[in-house]
């Protein structure tokens, strides 16, 4: 941290971004050009930015997603790495509604890091249940007609056993 | 329901397909509101219905008119029954792409993260997961192993053929749960393996030899791999198969000719031949950079000829991991593949029969062989105490800089000079102690059954059938030996000790079956 904001004067620059609720926030350049989309509009903008608009986020979500860009800011050393491992860890730990929205939001602010472990959580949350608990976990309703599911547990009977 | 029921101009927008095209909008209000009508005796409809449904057959007269009747109760039940139930399942549907906020492309890309078995499930959750999890990325990693067998060609054929072109990993075969823990295996953990594997079993399992269940799988079961153009072995990067019994050496080199991008392969449990496979790995994939290959017989398959040895260095300049465990290598054979391989870092030669040890002479330096990290020659019967003095001489003159693992234990000790039934391990020969001083950055194994002392093969072969008894005094030996031997966990003795019993059954199995000199001299 203390080696990147001395280094340049640069990262220490604030940017202005506004959610889809008309919020506004203020976040350090560094932190916001995490997201591939923000930083491209910075740089389609130049400095005469005023604010920048993010009509899919809302400001909830916003903060969230601004939080692990901060957190994310500096290339990570080696002795930090198990540190933020625990962070990520317990930053993709929020309820669902939650993990959908600023897994949506990282999908549209193009960041990738985040998505990558925001769909690893998804995929942890499936990973291991059976066709009945998936449904119960994500709160979905079976759909197929009697045929369709003796059909599909017929192809792949061998995960079945 | 209430609302739909009541608002008839809604629903007559609706198509309804059984009606009269001619007179679709009398008929669609007709029917509407008889249905709405019907629908609204909420209460004890049954009893209603019933009682209304004897009263008009009895005011019919004819028989036949009754049937009729009948009949038309029957259809209508049922095209009832089933509205229903197409309704329930569309708002289900509905429901789930409202709970389910993600997109397609992102649901897809969460069941690519999937374990292949997991995916299954997630398909038979619901339509929407079903659609997705039909996307040729979700099986770029498919991973079919099982405990015991239950998957079959047909299933690896569906599984390749839904990858496509997507496939880069394909895992197959039985493959025993992670009995034995990682013990004295676990500085083993080599950054190639880790980036390139997430399994969890240890290199040290005797993963052929537990494995002895037979598999459904066949000598075909890789052919959906070949094909036509564009066919999904073109761009896989990692085969594994494990004790995929009827696989032979024509189906295997078959496959492999189908794959020029692999980069990993290993091989545990299999009856084929090595050198008809390392001619295979060299003719077809030359980007290789991973192999582990476990014979299925321990000792007995003495196939690997020099020149095939030059033409895998030649043909394979990438390689930097080779596992060879239980076959017959000579060490000249050996030298060219460890001095031939320039990028080699990892070698292990564990349970190799043949090997003496005299392929690693004037390696480390500047002849190839240099940039070895881990060097595993665990176990090897024949392997020379003489030999293993000579490599720890060398390490400790400075070569092998980047060593970072050896492993030269032997639960029978080691090879004396002259005659390799002499059991022996001194540690005055081999400067254990001054290695560890030396070159602290290197994880040295040396597990021996005793500091110094003879065992003959008939005695070695008493203590294994009994090693349940032998096995405290081992312990106790060990921790005499100093701190050395204090890092291997109790597990690494019950891996050994467990795969000890099995080699004795092993042997006594062979001897009825095949003659080779070692098994030979077990017999008497």
């Amino acid at each position: 941290m203390a080696s990147s904001t001395s280094g340049s004067s640069s990262s220490s620059k604030v940017v202005k971004i506004r959610s889809s609720d008309n919020e506004n926030f203020e976040v350090e350049e560094a932190a916001a050009a995490r997201s591939e989309t923000i930083k491209k509009l910075l740089e389609d903008v130049g400095d005469d930015a005023d604010v920048i608009p993010l009509p899919n986020v809302d400001a909830k979500t916003l903060v969230k997603v601004m939080e692990w860009c901060k957190k994310h800011m500096d290339d990570v050393d080696e002795l930090n790495k198990e540190e933020m491992k625990t962070w990520d860890a317990e930053f993709v730990d929020m309820d669902q509604s939650c993990l959908y929205n600023v897994l949506l939001a990282a999908n549209f602010l193009n960041i990738k890091e985040l998505l990558d472990q925001l769909t690893q959580k998804v995929a942890d949350m499936i990973k291991g249940k059976s066709p009945e608990e998936i449904r119960a976990t994500f709160n979905i309703k079976n759909d197929f007609t009697p045929e369709e599911e003796a059909e599909i547990r017929k192809q792949n009977a061998w995960a079945f056993e | 329901m209430d609302t739909l029921l009541h608002s008839p101009s809604s629903m007559a927008k609706r198509p309804c397909p059984s009606q009269n095209p001619r007179f679709p909008n009398l008929n669609q209000m007709n029917m509407d509101q008889l249905l709405g009508t019907l629908l609204s005796l909420t209460e004890s409809p049954s009893l209603c219905i019933d009682l209304s449904f004897e009263r008009l057959l009895d005011s019919t007269a004819s028989d036949s008119d009754q049937t009729v009747l009948i009949d038309r109760a029957l259809k209508l039940g049922s095209v009832l029954l089933e509205a229903g139930k197409r309704s329930a399942r569309k708002r289900a549907s509905k429901h789930n792409s409202l709970a389910w906020a993600l997109p397609p492309d992102l649901t897809i890309k969460v069941f690519s993260m999937l374990d292949t078995q997991s995916l299954c499930h997630a398909a038979a959750a619901c339509s929407m997961f079903n659609k997705c999890a039909m996307d040729p990325s979700c099986y770029a990693f498919i991973d079919l192993t099982t405990v015991v067998p239950r998957v079959n060609n047909a299933v690896v054929s569906t599984m390749i053929h839904r990858a496509g072109k997507a496939l880069q990993s394909l895992k197959l075969g039985v493959l025993p749960g992670p009995s034995v823990s990682a013990g004295s295996c676990q500085p083993l953990v080599y950054t190639i393996r880790n980036s390139v594997d997430v399994s969890n079993f240890s290199w040290n399992d005797k993963r052929s030899r537990q494995g002895k269940e037979s598999s459904i799988l066949t000598r075909s079961c890789l052919s959906p791999l070949a094909g036509d153009s564009g066919a999904p072995g073109t761009l896989l990067r990692r085969l594994h198969l494990y004790n995929i019994e009827r696989m032979d050496n024509t189906s295997l080199c078959g496959a492999l000719s189908a794959c020029p991008s692999l980069l990993d392969l290993e091989i545990v449990g299999l009856h084929v031949e090595l050198r008809q496979t390392l001619m295979s790995v060299s003719a077809n994939c030359n980007l290789i950079e991973r192999l582990f290959f476990e014979s299925s017989k321990t000792g007995r398959d003495d196939s690997l000829k020099s020149p095939t040895c030059v033409d895998f260095v030649n043909n394979c300049p990438h390689l930097t991991s080779l596992a060879l465990r239980g076959f017959k290598l000579h060490d000249y054979k050996v030298r060219i593949l460890v001095k031939g391989f320039r990028k080699l870092k990892y070698v292990d030669f564990s349970t190799s029969y043949s090997i003496t040890g005299t392929f690693l002479r004037n390696l480390g330096s500047n002849m190839g062989g240099n940039l070895l990290e881990v060097l595993i020659l665990r176990d090897c019967m024949h392997l020379k105490e003489v030999e293993a003095a000579r490599l720890l001489t060398t390490i400790l003159a400075g070569d092998f800089k980047f060593l970072r693992h050896l492993d030269i234990s032997n639960r029978e000790g080691l090879a004396s000079e002259s005659d390799w039934y002499d059991r022996c391990y001194s540690s005055s020969v081999i400067p254990i102690k001054q290695v560890l001083e030396e070159r602290p950055d290197i994880c040295l194994l040396a597990e021996f059954p005793s500091d110094g002392s003879y065992i003959g093969i008939d005695q070695m072969f008493d203590s294994e059938l009994n090693s349940d008894i032998s096995l405290p005094s081992q312990l106790s030996s060990h921790t005499s030996e100093g701190s050395l031997f204090m890092s291997f966990s109790e597990s690494s003795y019950n891996s050994d000790h467990g795969s000890g019993n099995e080699d004795g059954r092993d042997a006594s199995y062979v001897i009825y079956e095949e003659s080779s000199d070692e098994v030979d001299f077990l017999a008497m």
